[in-house]
C-alpha cells in the first residue's frame, strides 16, 4: 500500500485503496459480508481497478467469489443471498453493464421489503464504476445514477474522495437496504486523506467541500473536483463558489443545499450524466420548490451533452462538462 | 530530428510510472527494439525497448524519477541534432485539443438567462430574491432599473436602492452587513443627511401639529417600572422608550400614519417599525425597532439602549437602520420645548418630543405645577390629512397620560 | 457433484394425511379466491393453481421449515404448502392491512420469509436468481438449508435460468429447480416454444441431473423432488425436476382460453391429483372414506374462516403509504 503517514490519525490513500480498506474491514468485522463479481479474485491486482486487491488471499474464494459474465445472475443471486441472511457486495465492472441486471435490482431488490409488508430485508450493495474521460466510448462511459435514483426502495451513493469512498462504503454495507454504490473510473487513482481507525460517513449527508458567498455549485463525482478548480480560478476575480458534494443521492440532503442557496441566491448543478432527466433536473426542481424566494437567477445545469459519449478526445471533451464551462456559467450568473 | 522516447502506458488505469533503470547511457548507440530502460508501474517492473535507432542523445528523466504517461523521457537521434535543453516532462493529460463546438440541440436546458418574456412588453421582471427583499423593506420595484439579464431586477438592484436610502453607511453597493467605521463616515454622512433633508422638504407636503401631554403619571410609571427592571438587572426606561411604545400603540389604531407615498397613492405598511433618531459624532443615525407594537416596554427599552450604544460607536449593521415606517426624535435632553421635525423619507410621519418641564398649567379652574411635554408631529399631507393626523397625536397623548396602556400587549 | 440422486425418507401415515389435507386446502383456497374475484371483492387479478396441487405439496413435503422456496405469479399453492397461513393470505388477496404484506403486495407478492417463503413473484423467472442466491448464502455460511425454485415451462426460456443454473452448477449450490410444466405459458404451448421436446434435458447443458416426473401424482413428485433435495443437502449440488402437470383453468381469471380445447382439459381432469392421492390413501388404509369427507368439511370451514377473517379486516390506512420502503 502506498499509504503515507501525514500526521497521527490520517493517511493519504487512493480512492481504490480506501474502498479496499472498507471492504477488508467490514469482511473482518462481519462474516456475513462477501464479495462477488467478475474478475474480483484472480485478476492480478485485485479487480480491474484494484479495489479487491488482497482480499481473496485473506478471505478465500468462498467470500471473494469470481463469477461468470452473468450480470443479471450476479444481481439476482446477491438479492437471494441477502434474503437468506448474507450481506453480499456485488460488483459490476462498469455501470453500463448494470443494464443487464435491471430486473433483479429494480423489480426485486428495491421492492421486496415494501411488497412483503416490511417483513423482509435485502441488505445488498451493488457496486459499479461510472464515468468518462478515458476514451472508453459510449458503452463504457456512462453515468446512470438517475435511473437508480428514480426507483423507490434503492439508496444511491456517489463518493468523490477517498475518505468519502471508504466511509460511505462501510455505511452502505452496514445498511439493511439495497444500496447502489457508484464509483468513478477517473477517481480510482486520486489521492486524499483518510482517517485511520474506524471511519464511517453516514448516508444522506452532504458535505460542503468549499465555502463561498456567491454561487452554490452542487457536483457529482469528478464534477466536485472540477468545481473546486473553477472555484480556485474564480477566487482571483472575486467570485466565490460554494461547492457542495451531496455524496448520497438517495436519500438526498436537500437542506444543506437549500441553506446554501438561501445564502448565495444562485445555483449550478453539474454532473457527468447526460443532461436530460439527469439527477440535476431533480435537484433543481426540489431547490426551486423549497427556496424559490431565495433565487436571484434561474438555476443552471452543466452536464454531459445528450449524445452517446464519443471516442475521440476532442469530441469526448466537448461532450462532457468542463472547468471552463463552470467558470463561464458562474461568471454569467454574477454578471 | 530527434525521436522522443515517452513513458509508455502499460495498463488500463496507469497514469504514471517510475523510471527504475536506464539500460543504455547517454551518448551510447541504441538499436530499435533493443531494451532501453525499465519502468515500474503500481503492478510490475517492465523493460521497454527503444522505439528508434540512433544515439541516446539525452536522458530527460533520470533513474528513480516518476513521470506521467506519455511524458518524454529521453531523446534518440544522431549526434549534433538539435535538442531542447533540459526539456522538462510534459503534463500527464492526454493532448488537450480544442473542444469541438457541440451543436446546441444536444444541450437542452439553460438557454443562459434566456427569458421567455419578450423585452419591452412592459412587465417588470424581478428575481424572487429581489422581490422578497423589496417587499420586506417597502421598496417600490417600479422605481428600479434592473441590472440582471434582460433587465431583470435582481437582489443587488434592490440592495443599492436600500443603501442609497440608508443613513450612516459608507459603501452603497456593499451587500454583506459590515459594521460602519467612524473614520470614513462623517463627510459622507453629512452629504447624505444634506441630500435627504432637502429632498424631504422639497418632495413632500409636510406640516407639524403640536400638543402637550401631562407626564406626571408617565414619570411615576417610569420610576416604579424602572425600579423593578433594575431589580431584575435591567435599567430604567427612558422617556424616549415610553414615547416609542406609545407611538407604536397609536399607530396600530391609526394605520394611516404608518404609510408612505407611492406613484399609486398612499400605501399602508403591514408592519410597524419605529426608528429612533440618535445623535452621533458629527451626525445622526436612526436605528429601527422592528415590530415595535408587538414588543413590550421592557423589550423596547433594552433594544433601544443597545442600538443607541452601538450607533454611537458605529457598530450598527445596515439592516438595523433600514425598514423603518415611523420615526421618533427626542430633543428634550437639550431643553427644547417644541420643534418641527423633518420627515424621514419615505415615511409619512415623524414624532418629535421636547423636554419634560414643570410649568404652571390649568387643572380645572386652578393653577397647578405639572410636568408637561410638547409632542410635535410632522406628517405628509399627501398621505394623510390633518384630522386623522391630529387624532393620532391625540391618541399618543392619551396613552402617555394613561401610561398603564403602555404595559398592555 | 457426482452423488447420484438419492431417495427421500419414507412418508409416514400422518404425513400422507397432511399431504391430502394440504391439497384440499389449496384447491378450496383457489376456488374461493376465484369467487371473491368474480364478486368484485378482490382487485387486480389472480392465477389459479387448480389441478397442479400435487407439485407444490409433493415438493414441500420434502422440505424443512428452514429450507426456502421461491414461487411464481401462480403462487398460492406453494405458499400454502410451505406453511403459509390461509387467513393472512386471504387478507392479502383482499388488500387488507392484516394481510401478509399489509395490503401492499397482493396475490403475486405473498411472502413469509420466516417460514422460508421468499415470495411469490410477478416477474416470470424472477425467483430463479433469488433461490440460487439463497443457496449461495447457505453454502458460504456452511449451513445445510436447501432452496427450491418453482417456475413454469415458460420461465425455462428466460435468460436468467441459464445464468442461475450455470452458477449453481459451477459452485455446486444446494438448489433444486422444480419446473411445473403445465404445457402452457399463457397461450404459448410448451411443445412449440421450447427448443427441446423434453425440457429436462436442458440440465445436461449445466452438467447436473435433469429428471421428469408425473406432476399429477403427489407421491411421485415427493420421491423425485425429495431425492433431489436430499442430494443437494448432502452436497451433491443442483438438479432440475420437471413435473408434468396441467392447470384446469386459464392463465388468470378472465382468460378466454381459446388456445386450448375442452377435450384436452377433460382428459387431464381424469388424472386429478387430489382424487389420486385420496384413492392411494384409502387403498393403503391410511384413511377411510368417512375420514376423507370429514377432512374435506374441516378444510372448507378453515377456508370459510380465512375468508371471513379477510373480509372483516380493515383496509390499510393511506397514512401507511410511505412505510417500509426502507428498513
Amino acid at each position: 500500500m502506498s499509504a503515507v503517514e501525514t500526521h497521527a490519525g490520517t493517511r493519504v490513500l487512493t480512492y481504490a485503496e480506501a474502498l479496499n480498506e472498507a471492504l477488508r474491514e467490514e469482511m473482518r468485522r462481519d462474516a456475513r459480508v462477501f464479495v462477488m463479481g467478475e474478475d474480483v479474485a484472480v485478476w492480478g491486482g485485485g479487480g480491474v481497478f484494484g479495489v479487491t486487491k488482497g482480499l481473496v488471499e485473506e478471505f478465500g474464494t468462498e467470500r471473494v467469489r469470481d463469477t461468470p459474465i452473468s450480470e443479471e445472475g450476479i444481481a439476482a443471486l446477491a438479492v437471494g443471498a441477502a434474503m437468506a441472511g448474507a450481506r453480499p457486495v456485488a460488483e459490476f465492472m462498469y455501470a453500463d453493464f448494470m443494464t443487464l441486471a435491471m430486473e433483479p435490482i429494480v423489480n426485486q431488490a428495491a421492492k421486496i421489503r415494501y411488497m412483503f409488508g416490511g417483513k423482509a430485508r435485502v441488505p445488498v450493495v451493488f457496486r459499479a464504476q461510472e464515468g468518462a474521460g478515458r476514451g472508453n466510448a459510449a458503452q463504457h462511459s456512462q453515468s446512470l445514477e438517475a435511473w437508480f435514483c428514480h426507483i423507490p426502495g434503492l439508496k444511491v451513493v456517489t463518493p468523490s474522495t477517498p475518505a468519502d469512498a471508504k466511509g460511505l462504503l462501510i455505511s452502505a454495507i452496514r445498511d439493511d437496504n439495497p444500496v447502489v454504490f457508484l464509483e468513478h473510473k477517473m477517481l480510482y487513482n486520486t489521492k486524499g486523506p483518510v482517517p485511520a481507525g474506524e471511519h464511517t460517513v453516514p448516508l444522506g449527508v452532504a458535505e460542503r467541500k468549499r465555502e463561498g458567498r456567491h454561487v452554490t455549485v452542487v457536483g457529482v463525482h469528478t464534477m466536485v473536483h472540477k468545481a473546486l478548480q473553477a472555484a480556485e480560478q474564480l477566487a482571483g476575480e472575486g467570485i466565490e463558489l460554494e461547492v457542495i458534494d451531496p455524496r448520497t443521492l438517495v436519500p438526498f440532503d436537500l437542506e444543506t443545499i437549500v441553506a446554501s442557496v438561501r445564502k448565495t441566491g444562485r445555483l449550478i448543478v453539474t454532473h457527468e450524466a447526460y443532461e436530460r432527466c439527469g439527477i440535476g433536473a431533480e435537484i433543481v426542481a426540489q431547490v426551486v420548490a423549497q427556496a424559490f424566494d431565495a433565487l436571484d437567477a434561474p438555476p443552471v445545469r452543466l452536464c454531459a451533452a445528450n449524445v452517446p459519449i464519443p471516442y475521440a478526445a476532442s469530441l469526448e471533451m466537448a461532450a462532457l462538462p468542463q472547468v471552463d464551462g463552470l467558470v463561464a456559467a458562474a461568471r454569467g450568473l454574477m454578471a | 530530428m530527434a525521436t522522443e522516447v515517452v513513458l509508455p502506458k502499460l495498463g488500463l488505469t496507469q497514469e504514471e510510472g517510475t523510471v527504475v533503470r536506464w539500460i543504455k547511457s547517454e551518448g551510447s548507440r541504441v538499436a530499435k527494439g533493443e531494451p532501453l530502460f525499465e519502468v515500474m508501474t503500481d503492478k510490475a517492473t517492465i523493460e521497454v525497448e527503444a522505439p528508434a535507432s540512433g544515439v541516446l542523445l539525452r536522458i530527460l528523466v533520470p533513474e528513480g524519477t516518476t513521470a506521467p504517461v506519455a511524458a518524454p523521457i529521453a531523446l534518440i537521434g544522431e549526434p549534433g541534432e538539435r535538442v531542447a535543453a533540459g526539456a522538462p516532462p510534459a503534463t500527464a493529460a492526454p493532448v488537450a485539443p480544442r473542444a469541438a463546438q457541440p451543436s446546441a440541440s444536444v444541450f437542452g436546458s439553460n438557454a443562459a438567462a434566456g427569458s421567455t418574456v419578450a423585452p419591452g412588453d412592459g412587465r417588470v421582471r424581478v428575481s424572487p430574491r429581489a422581490r422578497v427583499l423589496a417587499a420586506s423593506h417597502g421598496v417600490d420595484l417600479r422605481a428600479l432599473r434592473g441590472s440582471g439579464p434582460d433587465g431583470r431586477i435582481i437582489e443587488r438592484d434592490v440592495q443599492r436602492a436600500l443603501d442609497a436610502g440608508a443613513r450612516g453607511t459608507g459603501t452603497a453597493a456593499a451587500v454583506p452587513a459590515v459594521p460602519v467605521v467612524p473614520a470614513a463616515v462623517s463627510a459622507r454622512m453629512r452629504a447624505v443627511i444634506a441630500r435627504r433633508m432637502t429632498e424631504s422638504l422639497q418632495s413632500t407636503a409636510q406640516l407639524t401639529l403640536t400638543t402637550e401631554a401631562d407626564m406626571a403619571e408617565a414619570s411615576k410609571l417610569r420610576e416604579e417600572a424602572g425600579a423593578e427592571l433594575e431589580r431584575r438587572g435591567g435599567a430604567r426606561p427612558t422617556f424616549t422608550d415610553l414615547i416609542v411604545r406609545a407611538a407604536a400603540i397609536a399607530l396600530r389604531d391609526h394605520p394611516r400614519l404608518n404609510a408612505r407615498w407611492t406613484d399609486g397613492g398612499a400605501r399602508l405598511l403591514p408592519e410597524i417599525h419605529v426608528g429612533v433618531a440618535v445623535a452621533v459624532d458629527e451626525g445622526l443615525v436612526v436605528p429601527v425597532i422592528r415590530r415595535a407594537d408587538r414588543a413590550s416596554l421592557a423589550e423596547i427599552s433594552a433594544a433601544l439602549r443597545d442600538l443607541s450604544e452601538r450607533a454611537r460607536t458605529f457598530r450598527l449593521a445596515p439592516a438595523e437602520m433600514e425598514g423603518g415606517t415611523f420615526t421618533v426624535t427626542n430633543l428634550g435632553m437639550y431643553d427644547i420645548d417644541a420643534f418641527t421635525p423633518i420627515l424621514n423619507p419615505p415615511e409619512a410621519a415623524i414624532l418629535g418630543a421636547g423636554r419634560v418641564h414643570r410649568r404652571p398649567v390649568a387643572v380645572g379652574d386652578r393653577v397647578a405645577v405639572r410636568p408637561v411635554m410638547v409632542l410635535s408631529l410632522t406628517f405628509d399631507h399627501r398621505v394623510v390629512d390633518g384630522a386623522p393626523a391630529a387624532q393620532f397625536l391625540q391618541r399618543v397623548k392619551h396613552v402617555l397620560e394613561h401610561p398603564y396602556l403602555l404595559l398592555l400587549p | 457433484m457426482s452423488a447420484a440422486v438419492t431417495s427421500p425418507p419414507e412418508l409416514s401415515s400422518a404425513q400422507l394425511v397432511d399431504m391430502l389435507r394440504m391439497m384440499l386446502r389449496i384447491r378450496q383456497f383457489e376456488q374461493r379466491a376465484i369467487e371473491l374475484y368474480r364478486d368484485g371483492v378482490m382487485r387486480g387479478t389472480t392465477h389459479p393453481y387448480i389441478g397442479m396441487e400435487a407439485v407444490a405439496v409433493g415438493a414441500c413435503a420434502a422440505l424443512r421449515r428452514a429450507d426456502r422456496i421461491t414461487s411464481t405469479h401462480r403462487g398460492h399453492g406453494h405458499c400454502l404448502a410451505k406453511g403459509g397461513d390461509p387467513r393472512l393470505m386471504m387478507a392479502e388477496l383482499l388488500g387488507r392491512a392484516a394481510g401478509y404484506c399489509k395490503g401492499k403486495g397482493g396475490s403475486m407478492h405473498i411472502a413469509d420469509v420466516e417460514a422460508g417463503i421468499l415470495g411469490a413473484n410477478g416477474i416470470v423467472g424472477g425467483g430463479m436468481g433469488l433461490a440460487t442466491g439463497a443457496a449461495l448464502a447457505t453454502k458460504v455460511a456452511g449451513r445445510d438449508e436447501v432452496a427450491v425454485c418453482f417456475f413454469g415451462d415458460g420461465a425455462l426460456n428466460q435468460g436468467i435460468f441459464h445464468e442461475a443454473a450455470n452458477m449453481a452448477a459451477i459452485w455446486g449450490l444446494p438448489v433444486v429447480y422444480v419446473c411445473e410444466n403445465n404445457q402452457y405459458a399463457m397461450s404459448a404451448r410448451a411443445d412449440r416454444f421450447t427448443s427441446v421436446p423434453d425440457p429436462a434435458v436442458r440440465a445436461g447443458s449445466y452438467g447436473f441431473p435433469g429428471l421428469s416426473c408425473d406432476g399429477m401424482d403427489a407421491l411421485a413428485v415427493y420421491k423425485t423432488v425429495g431425492g433431489a433435495v436430499a442430494r443437494a443437502r448432502a452436497g451433491g449440488g443442483p438438479s432440475l425436476v420437471v413435473c408434468v402437470t396441467y392447470r384446469y383453468l386459464g392463465h388468470h381469471v378472465g382468460d378466454p382460453l381459446n388456445y386450448r380445447d375442452k377435450a384436452e382439459v377433460e382428459a387431464w381432469r381424469t388424472k386429478d391429483p387430489i382424487e389420486r392421492l385420496r384413492a392411494a390413501l384409502l387403498e393403503r388404509r391410511v384413511l377411510t372414506a368417512a375420514d376423507a369427507d370429514v377432512m374435506r368439511a374441516e378444510v372448507e370451514r378453515e377456508i370459510d374462516d380465512a375468508v371471513a377473517f379477510a373480509k372483516a379486516s380493515p383496509e390499510p390506512d393511506p397514512a401507511t403509504l410511505a412505510e417500509d420502503v426502507y428498513a
